[in-house]
């Protein structure tokens, strides 16, 4: 991304001073005739083509001297252009309602050359490279340095350019020396980027409405790179050089997320025409941020950059809620193109489940989550991972695998994984969630489930408890009540005869297999007779419940309703 | 009889008595009640239920149609919670990209996708909207086509199938005047 437009935003400014010299050009011919009085020379309604770029002008004065001596004119002249427009033949790049003005000093005007010193400034007017379009009255842009076109104007085909420095008020300064082809098709540039308004340029790139804008730049922050760029004439590009970051802070708009980069050194090798052996090291040290609202340390990632590819040179361990995560074999390749791909390993120990679970407006769930995952891969919209997250949790263990993500990037990514429940005691979890007392041990499992914006969209479950000695299994009124709503139950059996006497029952089992497929909820109970689906199968031992589903298949929305019931 | 001869002859029998039937039905005539249904709920007024509003037949009549029974065994569902979401997003922006058909900036490919035909008296801002808008659109579309093959039980391979119902569709229900592409790839005027 940044490196196309980079390449479109040197392209453009080397075409914006062709477009100035070429408007000199036409002043310059026509002075020779007319003289500058005092008042300055006005041109109307100017046009022109510029290679495949066609301009025009609503107006220009010129002011100032030119002294012709054997063909060769040299002096300064101050020019005050007015709705000047330039755009290629298909409006990739364009400039439109263009108020320019600054002065122009005639270094060596001739048959067979042509340099001059420009410094101007564009005040106002639209630019449009591709998607990305700027209001000038809110970025203005200033020009100064020495061109040169050898050969001389009409002639030469080439913009050599020394000494250029192109300011955008607010965010910074590019200098730079090199050459370009007229037509735009390739060159070379060295120079330097320096930014001190990260804001500004995030403003500037990203033309969404701050309202509307997910994550925003909050310090000032500052950038500098020196960069070398080169194309050649079949569109191939390099660019290469090392950037310094420093101060920046990216946040979300909710406080889960908030990233400060300290202080980044990164080496740049981005583009197929980058030389294969380039290889560069460099760092990336992130200061105390917060991640799924929880903090996490200072910590700097060691990097190794080769062409459009970048790589953790050594594990890194970030600690995060109480343990840590440990990021390993990061590697990014193809960045220049869609193609791009990332694998990375990761390991966590130790992970504090209260902490974790509490900054994601959970309810506190004591245990701990490990996690041994060697290979996360992705790539072309997918994700797709090998491994599995252990959480050691409600006195038994639950196992996360086959991470996967599905149309990353558009307007409904999904992600996925599968669960399994061992050993989990129904005592700790029914605590926790505030369902009731239930005791006894389950197992369970969840597979194929799919998440879309965060809500689940497909899913088959089971849970059954299991007999365990020593722990009995046992059911208060309170579970039943909440069983029963999310089985579709309405009345209490509760309130009447001998059963309002007792507040919990013995059960033989309790569980369900439910599916969530295109919105219908199915739900089936651990026994089947009749046609009744089985909820909770009561004891042999009087007094006896049972919690029967008479209605297997419901909306999926509906079910969570019957959930928010049973949870408020 | 030899050892070939009986296992020709077992072969023969079973295939005879034990006869497979592999049906295979694309179904077209759903898939286009569903992209109509789509496209008017994000492109058109909202309302989807064209079929009870096209001809004013009573309600006993219906049931006597073909068309309408047909339909009721095949359930082609596109309301699953990320066709949902691609509706509402495509919805949204049908109102930006409108005007641009109108224009004729903006035509309807026989791909069912969006396509830019001209720029010429749009503003420079305009000019990045309706790309933006005209990329995502795009996107959405052919998401919207995959995420309806796998809501329904049908394969990658029908993907192609849906894009260019839905294209048809798109076409019938454009506006008059808006720049539609014919099959043969020639542009015109809906």
């Amino acid at each position: 991304m940044s490196s196309v437009l980079h390449r479109r935003f040197a392209r453009w400014w080397l075409t914006g001073i062709a477009i100035c010299l070429a408007s000199l050009r036409c002043s310059v011919v026509l002075a020779v005739v007319v003289g500058f009085p005092d008042e300055g020379v006005r041109f109307d309604d100017l046009a022109g083509q510029l290679g495949d770029y066609a301009w025009t002008a609503k107006r220009i004065v010129v002011r100032g001297e030119i002294d012709v001596a054997e063909g060769v004119s040299s002096g300064t002249v101050e020019i005050d252009g007015e709705g000047l427009a330039i755009h290629d033949p298909g409006f990739e790049r364009a400039g439109e309602n263009l108020r320019v003005g600054g002065s122009i000093e005639i270094l060596d005007l001739g048959e067979e050359s042509a340099t001059l010193r420009v410094d101007l400034q564009i005040v106002s007017g639209e630019l449009l490279v591709d998607k990305l379009y700027v209001d000038l009255s809110v970025f203005p842009v200033s020009l100064e340095g020495r061109v040169a076109v050898p050969g001389g104007l009409g002639k030469g085909d080439r913009l050599r350019f020394e000494d250029v420095v192109v300011r955008i008020a607010g965010v910074g300064a590019a200098r730079g020396a090199g050459e370009w082809a007229l037509d735009g098709s390739s060159g070379e540039v060295l120079g330097t980027l320096e930014v001190d308004g990260l804001p500004r340029l995030y403003d500037l790139l990203y033309s969404v409405p701050a309202d509307q804008r997910r994550y925003r730049i909050e310090d000032r922050g500052a950038l500098t790179a020196e960069i070398a760029y080169r194309q050649d004439a079949a569109g191939v590009y390099a660019l290469t050089g090392a950037a310094s970051l420093s101060g920046a802070v990216v946040a979300a708009d909710d406080p889960q997320l908030r990233l400060s980069l300290a202080a980044a050194e990164i080496p740049l090798a981005l583009g197929p025409g980058v030389a294969l052996e380039t290889i560069a090291t460099g760092r990336i040290a992130v200061g105390e941020s917060t991640i799924l609202g929880g903090p996490i340390g200072a910590t700097v990632f060691p990097i190794e950059v080769g062409p459009s590819s970048i790589r953790l040179t050594e594990p890194v361990r970030v600690p995060v809620f109480g343990g840590a995560i440990t990021v390993s074999s990061f590697a990014s390749t193809d960045l220049h193109s869609a193609d791009r791909q990332l694998r990375l390993a990761l390991a966590a120990e130790e992970v504090d489940l209260s902490q974790l679970s509490q900054s994601l407006g959970g309810p506190a769930v004591a245990g701990s989550l490990s996690a041994t995952i060697p290979e996360i891969e992705v790539g072309g919209g997918l994700l797709r991972s090998s491994g599995e997250m252990i959480a050691d949790v409600f006195d038994g263990r639950v196992r996360v695998r086959h991470l996967r993500g599905d149309d990353l990037g558009s307007t409904v990514p999904t992600f996925g994984f599968d669960v399994d429940f061992e050993a989990i005691s129904l005592e700790e979890l029914t605590r926790v969630l505030s369902f009731g007392y239930v005791s006894g041990v389950a197992n369970g499992g969840v597979r194929g489930l799919e998440f879309v914006s965060w809500g689940p969209v497909a899913f088959e479950a089971w849970l059954e408890t299991i007999p365990k000695s020593g722990v009995s299994q046992r059911i208060s009124v309170d579970a039943i009540r909440q069983i029963s709503i999310v089985g579709g139950g309405a009345s209490d059996p509760f309130s009447q005869g001998i059963m309002r006497f007792f507040d919990e029952y013995r059960y033989a089992k309790l569980g369900f297999q439910c599916r969530l497929h295109n919105d219908v909820f199915t739900l089936d109970g651990i026994e089947v007779e009749d046609g009744a689906h089985y909820l909770v199968v009561g004891a042999t031992i009087p007094p006896r419940v049972n919690v029967v589903s008479h209605v297997r298949e419901i909306s999926f929305s509906d079910m969570v309703a019957r959930m928010a019931t049973v949870t408020q | 009889m030899n050892r070939k001869s009986i296992v020709a002859w077992g072969l023969s029998a079973t295939a005879a008595v034990g006869c497979l039937t592999v049906n295979v039905y694309f179904p077209a005539p759903e898939l286009r009640e569903a992209a109509e249904q789509v496209v008017e709920e994000t492109w058109g007024d909202g309302n989807a239920d064209g079929e009870e509003a096209d001809d004013g037949a009573t309600s006993w009549m219906r049931f006597l149609r073909p068309a309408a029974a047909h339909a009721a065994e095949v359930d082609i569902d596109v309301s699953t919670a990320a066709i949902r979401k691609l509706k509402s997003a495509m919805s949204q922006r049908a109102g930006q990209l409108k005007p641009f058909l109108r224009k004729g900036v903006v035509g309807i490919n026989n791909q069912g996708l969006l396509e830019i035909r001209t720029l010429d008296g749009v503003g420079l801002r305009e000019k990045a909207e309706v790309r933006k808008a005209v990329d995502a659109e795009n996107k959405d579309r052919l998401t919207l086509y995959r995420e309806i093959a796998e809501a329904n039980g049908l394969g990658a391979a029908d993907v192609p199938r849906i894009q260019k119902i839905f294209a048809q569709t798109w076409v019938d229900k454009a506006e008059s005047g808006w720049p539609v592409q014919s099959a043969n790839g020639d542009w015109g005027k809906r």
